[in-house]
């Protein structure tokens, strides 16, 4: 790599610049076509443009937002788990954030009692309590990072068998349950995105605040404790803000798998594992991510859209396995 | 001065540690010796507050236990037998020692940098200063903590089995390091170890453990002399000439 983009500073810019580039692609670029001059009269709500004024504001704009908040939110968390874990494997799913909003969802649909609106609600308090409750567990064992995974492991099996049994009642409830679980941005409302958004900032703000005590867990409990750090406290810090910026991100893209944890893999692999460092990049990478997939989805089969879920493991699929082979070459030559 | 003030572990209803009791002397090197099992790593954790005992460790007269996370790591640096392979560079690995110094928000500063040259000169690892820690050697690996223990720059430093990975010359500078921290920087330094004859050679005194309990706290000529070693260890002692002195070693 070269030299000068190991440089944090050079990174986030030419980061912020591609992000820039293609939050511009993806407002101008759709299933209806504009000119330069519809782009920017609609953009600057001038009368005779108000059909792009409404594409632009009600449609891709909160969409692109959307798919911002998206990857950030999802890498953050991925990022927050890998480091407090010491497992480059963990994700969002294994503090239960899937299965529980998955849970929460279905049963909402289930009962039927109140409208499908309230189904980002029950996203979010599903996988953030879901959470809650898997480190409650832990740490009433022993609160080591091997029985957070375990205690994951085991409430996640609850829930996803919670979830096939209450999809196998009602197949109805199962097709709506299926399009949350595969995760898009495409009924994304920009009134939805003001809480998400302001919880994902605050997890972002508090990781950047407390990331050099975050960057020492890495090493372990016991080096860690020996570095000053109240290791049990420090951990359940980072896990409830893993947990609350993906949950955040449930409640309005869906189940969007995969980008947390690809994208703390990748950015490591580039620019090395200090956490510090890694959180603006992870951030920007993440959301440049999922808006180039969500644009793909849109544009590849258009009019018809593949959901943002579905390009994101075709496209990062392949990537991720190659970087793998990568790395196994670089140890081989070790 | 440290001091272990009949510290005891149980784990369920197993007695680990059992009443131990003995003082680190300043400014010089405290070996620990013991039977694999015995307690040794158990009683290392509880100086990092990772586990739970009975009794007191006392710093100048203040309880360890009472003192904050920041405050005890501060002056006493403990590095434990397992090292992880991480995705850091030397020099961030090494600047992660300057970590009890540093508030919330704070950065390096000049100071702390010139601690962390100061730690990776110590030990000769300024050329891998930019190599990533996980590519390293196991022998690389050990000094690359220890150069983070360096920079944390405690007046005492503890350290478990810090030559497992080191070859015969790199464990004999490596304690030869250890001694010039002990007489040039006036580090107070216990150290876990496995090698009976080296312990003798390099430590100033001697702390045996037998079945979590001390079988012998004091200095290292006493203790072989006391044939303690002989007896925990199942070993047999002999001398040889080394450098024109005459120097005690243990063998099977």
């Amino acid at each position: 790599m070269k030299k000068w983009l190991q440089k944090t500073s050079a990174a986030v810019l030419l980061l912020a610049l591609i992000l820039v580039g293609t939050v511009l692609l993806a407002v101008r670029l759709g299933s209806v076509e504009m000119s330069s001059a519809a782009f920017l009269g609609g953009l600057l709500r001038r009368p005779g443009y108000e059909t792009f004024t409404l594409i632009l504001y009600q449609l891709r704009l909160p969409r692109v937002l959307g798919a911002i908040l998206a990857g950030a939110g999802l890498s953050l968390s991925g990022l927050l788990l890998q480091n407090v874990t010491g497992n480059d494997l963990a994700g969002p799913n294994i503090i239960g954030v899937n299965a529980g909003a998955g849970f929460a969802v279905i049963l909402l649909l289930f009962t039927g009692s109140v409208g499908v609106y309230w189904t980002p609600v029950a996203a979010f308090f599903g996988a953030f309590l879901t959470t809650l409750l898997i480190l409650y567990t832990a740490v009433k064992v022993n609160g080591s990072k091997t029985t957070v995974i375990l205690a994951g492991i085991a409430v996640t099996a609850v829930l996803n068998a919670g979830i096939s049994f209450l999809s196998m009642l009602d197949s109805d409830v199962l097709v709506t349950y299926n399009h949350f679980s595969i995760g898009g941005l495409t009924a994304v409302r920009m009134e939805q995105l003001i809480v998400p958004g302001v919880i994902i900032g605050a997890s972002l703000s508090a990781a950047m605040l407390f990331g050099k005590r975050i960057n020492v867990l890495c090493l372990g409990d016991a080096l860690a404790a020996s570095l000053g750090v109240n290791v049990g406290r420090m951990r359940l810090f980072a896990l409830v803000l893993a947990s609350a910026s993906a949950a955040a991100v449930v409640s309005f893209a869906g189940l969007l798998g995969f980008v947390g944890l690809v994208v703390p893999h990748i950015c490591r692999r580039v620019w090395g594992g200090e956490f510090g460092r890694l959180l603006p990049l992870t951030a920007l990478f993440g959301a440049i991510l999922v808006l180039s997939a969500d644009l793909a989805g849109r544009l590849l089969f258009a009019p018809s859209e593949i959901p943002v879920g579905i390009v994101m493991a075709l496209i990062g699929g392949p990537f991720f396995f190659s970087l793998l082979l990568r790395r196994k070459q670089a140890y081989d030559e070790i | 001065m440290m001091r272990f003030d009949r510290v005891s572990v149980e784990l369920g209803d197993k007695q680990i540690l059992d009443q131990i009791s003995f003082s680190l002397q300043p400014h010089k090197i405290t070996a620990l010796l013991g039977r694999n099992g015995c307690g040794k790593s158990t009683l290392l954790s509880c100086l990092t507050g990772t586990k739970k005992y009975t009794g007191e460790i006392l710093l100048d007269d203040r309880n360890l236990a009472l003192m904050t996370p920041r405050e005890r790591a501060a002056r006493v640096a403990v590095l434990p037998q397992v090292l992880p392979k991480v995705p850091l560079t030397v020099r961030e690995l090494v600047s992660l020692g300057r970590n009890p110094y540093l508030d919330l928000g704070r950065h390096l500063t000049e100071a702390d940098r010139e601690q962390i040259d100061r730690a990776l000169s110590w030990t000769g690892l300024e050329q891998l200063a930019d190599k990533r820690v996980e590519v390293l050697s196991g022998g690389e690996r050990q000094k690359a903590y220890l150069a983070m223990v360096l920079a944390q720059n405690t007046g005492i430093i503890v350290l478990d089995e810090p030559t497992t990975y080191l070859d015969m010359g790199a464990a004999a500078d490596f304690a030869q390091l250890l001694v010039t921290l002990k007489t040039r920087h006036k580090k107070t330094i216990l150290i876990v170890m496995h090698d009976l004859t080296g312990a003798v050679e390099f430590s100033d005194n001697l702390v045996v453990i037998r079945d979590g309990r001390i079988a012998f706290a004091g200095c290292a000529s006493a203790c072989v002399e006391s044939g303690i070693i002989e007896s925990v260890f199942g070993v047999r002692k002999g001398t040889c000439c080394k450098d024109g002195r005459e120097c005690v070693l243990f063998y099977r």
